[in-house]
């Protein structure tokens, strides 16, 4: 390293003067350089918002800010559930995920499962790669395609004409309206899922399945008590995860969809709070409710979690 | 027995297997081919015909109008520019803070990771993030499409894995070669972690692409990327009248289907590559949980 000449003198290095911190840091102040644009962005984007939910107990007026506007202590949360549309919201958050958790979940088992059974390759790898592939689709297009599946001239109601059915208006009808999100989450998301599966079932020892063989197990039953037993870590970890989304029931999905006259059964608690927030300007209000969607999915996870933990002995965290 | 012919041999099992694979195979391609199929099929046999699982008669009419037309043409640039810009910052960000914070030498580094894990768990909501976005300035800019974004707590917390077991003997070559910080992360670290910023541009960039919501609420009209003018050409919420007047016959089911299949085809160029790499990511990110 060349040191530098202060008046015509060459300096001594100062190092071993200097503070232990400062040395440090200047070692290794790239290091830190590293890890500034992501902290940066962590903290304007991810913390900013958390301390802006103290909006959720003030009459917030966008004029007046955050810290000039008063406070009305739980007032917010008191008219949320007040608000029949706000109860309306939070059942329908509820029975959308529910539904899916209970259609999409065991789908994506039976899907690993099959993949896991079947002996010719190609077939494997074909039917993987089909079904991972909506996965990688935006909700828009994947709404754009549902739609004119479903259009009262789409191919879903020739094959029910073909029937001999009459056409149906899946999109405008509340009661169909929540098995079309369920079914169109479950086309979304079962490939991926089963990745995660079908790694699992790679992990299991194959001199388990031979052990199987010998004491005479049959495919089904090495399925039974061999891969299932095998995966079940991974069906725990997941399960405590969608728990934890139980309110959250899949906000661009139904953005997309949804309209008017699904309101009844398809509105929920993110479009309900948009419409609040950002066309109503009850910004208080809108808050609230998005607080009170994060507590309970905290609640949620952690319940789960502990559920899993003692009924297994292992939980998540 | 060879492998080919244990893979052959149909026991009733694999028969059941087998169809019960076909039919959800057919059930999930069926959408990408009905889209195509639309967007492809002469509008007048669409009407015509009572059934059209399939494309009757073949045409680019749609694929062409919807190209030609500057509005839309302008979508798809903001969505290229936003994907690249977008990836871009976020891998280099991503991957840069990930490789700190599995470095020793960083002190405070489990109090960091914490600070990004957090996240994860724990959120504003929408009304204080868009209040939040709001007071940074970047409504209605271009860097309203790419800066909130920038880094994915998941992603930061796979590369940090994935980092954890960098061999140390490179590192202290690099050393005693006189590398600094800077050079050994982007002269010898960089080059050698394809896989994971693979993972992490593919999975930021399919991310940029196919986003919705937040570019639909922050831009106006003039910076919507592709997926916002889709969405509202399918809602009817735009000027799908106007692209009719230009002469074509009423055909919104047809433009509709070319815009998404438009929106498609990029995805599908990168799916081979996509579908390796974003497997191994989910596994990097499972198996060291």
């Amino acid at each position: 390293m060349r040191r530098p000449l202060v008046n015509g003198k060459l300096t001594l290095p100062r190092a071993e003067a200097r503070p232990r911190r400062v040395r440090h840091l200047r070692a290794h102040l790239p290091l830190y350089l590293m890890v500034l644009p992501a902290l940066a962005s962590v903290l304007v984007f991810n913390y900013a918002p958390l301390f802006g939910l103290v909006i959720a107990f003030q009459d917030f007026s966008p004029f007046r800010g955050v810290l000039g506007s008063d406070f009305v202590g739980w007032q917010n949360f008191q008219d949320a559930f007040r608000n029949p549309f706000f109860v309306n919201a939070l059942k329908n958050s509820l029975i959308i995920s529910g539904l899916k958790l209970a259609v999409g979940f065991p789908a994506a088992i039976v899907l690993a499962l099959l993949l896991n059974e079947v002996r010719a390759r190609w077939i494997k790898v074909t039917v993987q790669t089909a079904t991972i592939l909506p996965f990688f689709i935006s909700w828009v297009v994947a709404g754009a395609m549902f739609r004119s599946l479903l259009a009262p001239d789409g191919a879903v109601n020739e094959l029910r004409a073909g029937l001999g059915l009459t056409p149906h208006a899946f999109l405008s009808d509340p009661s169909a309206f929540r098995l079309v999100l369920v079914l169109q989450d479950t086309w979304k998301y079962a490939g991926y899922f089963a990745v995660l599966y079908l790694a699992a079932m790679a992990a299991i020892d194959r001199a388990t399945y031979e052990a199987a063989e010998i004491d005479g197990a049959s495919r089904w039953q090495q399925m039974r008590y061999v891969t299932l037993p095998g995966i079940s870590n991974t069906m725990v970890t997941l399960l405590v995860i969608l728990i934890g989304y139980l309110v959250s029931a899949g906000f661009e999905q139904v953005y997309v969809m949804y309209n008017v006259s699904v309101y009844s059964t398809a509105d929920i608690l993110e479009t309900f709070t948009l419409r609040l927030g950002l066309q109503q300007s009850n910004y208080g209000l809108a808050t609230a409710v998005g607080l009170f969607q994060g507590a309970i999915s905290l609640l949620l996870v952690g319940a789960a979690n502990l559920i899993a933990r003692r009924v297994r002995g292992q939980g998540l965290f | 027995m060879t492998l080919r012919a244990w893979e052959r041999r149909l026991t009733p099992g694999q028969v059941l297997v087998r169809v019960g694979l076909g039919l959800i195979f057919l059930v999930t391609a069926y959408p990408f081919v009905y889209v195509f199929s639309l967007a492809v099929m002469p509008y007048e046999n669409f009407v015509r015909q009572s059934a059209h699982f399939l494309p009757s008669g073949f045409t680019l009419t749609y694929f062409g109008q919807v190209l030609s037309d500057p509005r839309l043409a302008h979508a798809f640039g903001i969505s290229a520019l936003k994907t690249v810009v977008g990836t871009v910052l976020s891998v280099v960000a991503t991957v840069a803070a990930g490789w700190a914070l599995s470095r020793p030498e960083l002190r405070y580094g489990r109090l960091l990771t914490a600070l990004f894990i957090v996240p994860l768990f724990v959120g504003g909501g929408l009304i204080p993030y868009f209040l939040v976005i709001r007071a940074t300035g970047l409504l209605n800019t271009f860097g309203a499409l790419v800066v909130p974004g920038l880094v994915a707590s998941f992603n930061l917390l796979v590369v940090r894995s994935y980092f954890q077991s960098y061999p140390q003997a490179v590192l202290d070559a690099a050393t005693v070669d006189g590398a600094s910080a800077w050079t050994t992360f982007w002269r010898v670290v960089w080059p050698t972690s394809t896989p994971i910023i693979a993972t992490v541009a593919l999975l930021s960039g399919v991310g940029h692409w196919n986003e919705y919501f937040w570019p639909s609420l922050l831009v106006q009209s003039d910076l919507s990327p592709a997926q916002v003018v889709l969405q509202n050409l399918a809602v009817g919420r735009s000027f799908l009248s106007q692209i009719n007047a230009t002469g074509a016959q009423a055909a919104p089911e047809s433009l509709i289907a070319a815009v998404a299949a438009i929106m498609v085809i990029p995805v599908l160029i990168v799916y081979p590559f996509l579908q390796r790499f974003v497997v191994s990511g989910i596994l990097i990110g499972s198996v060291k949980e």
